[in-house]
C-alpha cells in the first residue's frame, strides 16, 4: 500500500459565515502527479493554505508526510520538504532575482545548484532584474524555480501555469514530469487547464463547494465514465427511470444521450429493455466529467 | 521516436501510445533489437505521466512486442519482425492491384469505394454466419 | 538571511526616520530654547526639554516597529507585496522566528537612533544648559534608560502591527500611548516606577543614576507585550 503524502479527513474551514472547505477527504499517494480541480471559489487555494498551515483548520484533520498540519512544533519539518508556488506568485519585489535565490537557498540543505543553473538558463531569468519589475510569466517561472530546485519531496503548486504562454506551459509540464520521473517527487497541483491535467496527472480530485465530488485515478475515471448514445425505434411515452450511475440524460426525438459514471453493465441491460435501434458507447473527456460534476446539483 | 498524442481525444493516452508504438514497429520506424527510449525520456518528450509510459511498456511486453531487460530498457523483439515483413509483402500486393485498377481508368475515389465495399461485404458475411 | 531581508525592507524607513527626526529635533530645539524664559532653574528646564524630546524618540519607536511579520513595502509600493506573505510562510521557518528577527532588526535600528540622538544632545545641550555637565557616564545611563522605556512603546506597536496595517498601526500606537499617559495623570504611580518621570525630571542627566524601578516596569511591559504579539502571530490566519 503506497503511503499517502497528503491526507485529509473531513477537513473544514469557515471564514466567518462562509464555508470554504466543507468536509474534504483527500489522499495523495507518494510519487504521484495529482491534479486538483475546481471552479473559482470552490476551495482549492484554501485547501492548499490549510496544508501549509497558512490558515488554521476549523475542523477535521490534515497531515503531510504523516505529520498533522496543526503540530506547530513539527510544522517546519513539513515545510523543509515542500516546494510551493502560490496562486498570486508573490515574491519580494525589492529583491533582484539573484538576491531572492541567495535568500532562499540557505533554508534548504538539499538545494540543487546544477538544477538552479539549468532552470535559470531554461527560463531565461535575468539575474540582476528586480522581482517587482518582472513580467507575470517571468515571476511565475521564478517562483517555480525556487520551488523545484530546493530538492523537495513534495511540490504544492497553485495554478503553476497561469498566465504562461503555451510554449512556457509545455516547458513547465515537461519539467514537472521530469521531476516526478527522476526523483519520485510527489506533485500536487491545482489547475483550471483541464488538458494539462489530463496530460500529466495520474490522479485527480474535483472539488466543488469545499467537498471532493470526484476523486480517483484518472485512467479509472475515464474507464468508468462513458457516453452512451441510444437510438430508439419509436418515441418513448414516458421518461425512463434510470438505474444508479446515469449522471445526465439528453433526449431529442428518438435519440438519447446518456452520461454514465459507473454501473455500465446494468445500464446497458436497462437499455436493452427499451425498443432500441442502435447503441453506441463513447469515451468521456475530463472536461465533460468536470462540467457534469460541478453543475449546481 | 516522433510520436504525437492527443490528450483530449477521449481515447486514454496509454492506448494511443500503445497504438503508435505498434504502428512505428509495423512501418519499420523502429526495428528488431532497437531500444525504445527510457520511461523517463519518453515521459519528458511527450510530456505525460511516467507511470503511463511504464504501463505502456508493460503492456507491450505482455503482447510480446517488446522485451524489458532489467536495468537496460525496453527492446523490440525479433518475433515482431515477421509481422512487419508480412506487412511489407502485403504493401506490394496492394501496389500491384491499384496499378491494375488504375490501368482500367478508375479514379482514386472509385478504387477506394471498391475496396471499402469488398471489406464491408466480407464483414457482413462473417457476422451472418 | 532573514536579517538581510528585514534590513532590506526597513533600511530606507530607518534612514528617513533619522533624517526627519534630526531635523525636527534640531529645529524645535532652536525654537524651544530661544523662546523659553531663563528664569527657571536649569535642572527644571532640562527635565522639560528631555520630556519633549522623548516624544520624538517615541516616534522612532513606533515607526520602526513595522508590520509584524508581513512583508514590508520598503520604498515604493511594488506589486505583489502582500502576496509574498504566503511565500514567506511556506518557508521552513517558524512564525516565532520571523517575528523575532523582524522585531530584533527594529530594536537594533531603534538603539542606533537613540545612540545618535543622545550623541546629538550632548553636542547641543551644553550651550543651553551651561550650568549642567553631560559626562559620558550620564549619557550612557541615559541611553540605557531611554532605550528601555522606548522598548515598551516599541512593543505596543509590535502588538498592534500583528493585526493592523502599517499606517493604522502608527496611529493606533500614538492613541494608545497617549491614553496611557493620560491615565498616569489620573492614577498615581509611585515615583520610583514612573517611566515618564524617568525620561524627564528623574533622567540620569539630573539624578546621575539609572531609575531602575522605571526601567524594570518598562522592560516587563515590553516583554509581556512581545509575548502577546508572538501568540497572536502564531495563532492567526494569514
Amino acid at each position: 500500500m503506497v503511503e499517502s503524502v497528503i491526507e485529509t479527513q473531513d477537513l473544514r474551514k469557515t471564514f466567518g459565515k462562509q464555508s470554504a472547505v466543507d468536509g474534504l477527504n483527500l489522499r495523495v499517494p507518494s510519487g504521484s502527479i495529482y491534479g486538483f480541480l475546481g471552479k473559482n471559489g470552490a476551495g482549492k487555494t484554501t485547501t492548499i493554505e490549510l496544508l501549509l498551515n497558512i490558515v488554521k483548520p476549523s475542523g477535521g484533520h490534515a497531515s503531510v508526510f504523516g505529520i498533522p498540519v496543526t503540530d506547530i512544533a513539527r510544522s517546519t519539518q513539513i515545510r523543509q520538504r515542500i516546494g510551493f508556488v502560490s496562486e498570486d506568485k508573490g515574491l519580494y519585489p525589492y529583491m533582484t532575482v539573484e538576491q531572492i535565490i541567495r535568500f532562499t537557498r540557505p533554508f534548504f540543505p538539499g538545494w540543487r545548484d546544477d538544477l538552479e543553473r539549468q532552470y535559470l538558463e531554461l527560463f531565461n531569468l535575468p539575474l540582476k532584474k528586480k522581482v517587482g519589475e518582472l513580467s507575470k510569466g517571468m515571476g511565475s517561472k521564478l517562483m517555480l524555480l525556487l520551488a523545484v530546485v530546493r530538492g523537495a519531496d513534495l511540490l504544492i503548486l497553485d495554478e503553476p501555469t497561469e498566465g504562461l504562454d503555451p510554449a512556457a506551459v509545455e516547458e513547465v509540464l515537461r519539467e514537472l514530469v521530469s521531476m516526478a520521473a527522476s526523483n519520485g517527487t510527489t506533485i500536487f497541483f491545482s489547475s483550471h487547464q483541464l488538458p494539462e491535467v489530463e496530460q500529466i496527472a495520474e490522479h485527480v480530485c474535483i472539488i466543488d463547494r469545499g467537498k471532493a465530488v470526484v476523486a480517483g485515478a484518472l485512467d479509472d475515471l475515464k474507464a468508468q465514465y462513458q457516453r452512451i448514445q441510444v437510438v430508439v425505434d419509436r418515441e418513448l411515452n414516458e421518461p425512463v427511470r434510470w438505474v444508479d450511475g446515469v449522471v445526465k440524460v439528453r433526449q431529442e426525438g428518438r435519440m438519447l444521450s446518456l452520461l454514465v459514471s459507473r454501473n455500465v453493465e446494468a445500464i446497458l441491460a436497462q437499455i436493452r429493455s427499451l425498443p432500441v435501434a442502435s447503441t453506441e458507447q463513447f469515451p468521456v473527456s475530463l472536461k465533460d466529467i468536470f462540467l457534469e460534476s460541478v453543475r449546481n446539483n | 521516436m516522433i510520436l504525437r498524442l492527443n490528450p483530449s481525444s477521449g481515447i486514454p493516452l496509454y492506448l494511443q501510445l500503445i497504438e503508435q508504438v505498434k504502428h512505428a514497429v509495423e512501418t519499420e520506424a523502429i526495428r528488431a533489437g532497437d531500444q525504445l527510449p527510457s520511461v523517463r525520456r519518453m515521459a519528458e518528450d511527450l510530456v505525460i505521466n511516467p507511470n503511463t509510459v511504464a504501463r505502456v511498456y508493460r503492456e507491450l511486453e505482455r503482447e510480446g512486442i517488446v522485451e524489458v531487460r532489467h536495468g537496460a530498457g525496453a527492446y523490440v523483439r525479433d518475433s515482431v519482425v515477421s509481422r512487419t515483413r508480412l506487412m511489407r509483402k502485403a504493401q506490394g500486393v496492394v501496389e500491384a492491384a491499384v496499378d491494375r485498377l488504375e490501368s482500367l481508368d478508375l479514379t482514386e475515389d472509385e478504387v477506394r469505394r471498391l475496396v471499402e465495399n469488398e471489406l464491408a461485404v466480407r464483414r457482413s458475411k462473417s457476422t451472418k454466419r | 538571511m532573514l536579517w538581510m531581508k528585514n534590513w532590506m525592507e526597513t533600511r530606507w524607513r530607518f534612514l528617513v526616520a533619522i533624517v526627519v527626526f534630526s531635523f525636527i529635533v534640531v529645529s524645535s530645539y532652536m525654537q524651544f530654547t530661544n523662546s523659553r524664559p531663563q528664569a527657571l532653574p536649569a535642572e527644571q528646564r532640562l527635565a522639560g526639554t528631555l520630556s519633549v524630546f522623548s516624544l520624538f524618540f517615541v516616534m522612532h519607536a513606533v515607526t520602526l516597529a513595522g508590520s509584524g511579520i508581513k512583508t514590508q513595502a520598503p520604498f515604493q509600493m511594488g506589486k505583489g507585496v502582500h502576496g509574498s506573505m504566503h511565500f514567506t510562510l511556506s518557508l521552513p521557518v517558524s512564525r516565532l522566528r520571523l517575528l523575532a528577527t523582524r522585531t530584533g532588526m527594529g530594536a537594533l535600528e531603534l538603539f542606533a537612533a537613540v545612540l545618535l540622538g543622545v550623541l546629538g544632545l550632548r553636542v547641543l545641550f551644553p550651550r543651553q544648559f551651561p550650568e549642567i555637565a553631560f559626562p559620558i557616564l550620564d549619557a550612557s545611563e541615559y541611553v540605557f534608560t531611554l532605550f528601555a522605556c522606548l522598548l515598551a512603546c516599541f512593543c505596543v506597536s509590535v502588538v498592534l502591527a500583528t493585526f493592523l496595517d502599517d499606517v493604522w498601526q502608527m496611529w493606533g500606537s500614538w492613541i494608545l500611548l497617549a491614553a496611557i499617559r493620560a491615565l498616569t495623570t489620573v492614577v498615581n504611580i509611585p515615583e520610583k516606577f514612573d517611566p515618564f518621570r524617568a525620561l524627564g525630571s528623574a533622567s540620569p542627566f539630573i539624578t546621575h543614576t539609572i531609575p531602575w524601578g522605571a526601567v524594570a516596569v518598562c522592560l516587563t511591559f515590553a516583554a509581556a507585550l512581545w509575548l502577546l504579539a508572538a501568540r497572536i502571530v502564531q495563532t492567526r490566519d494569514y
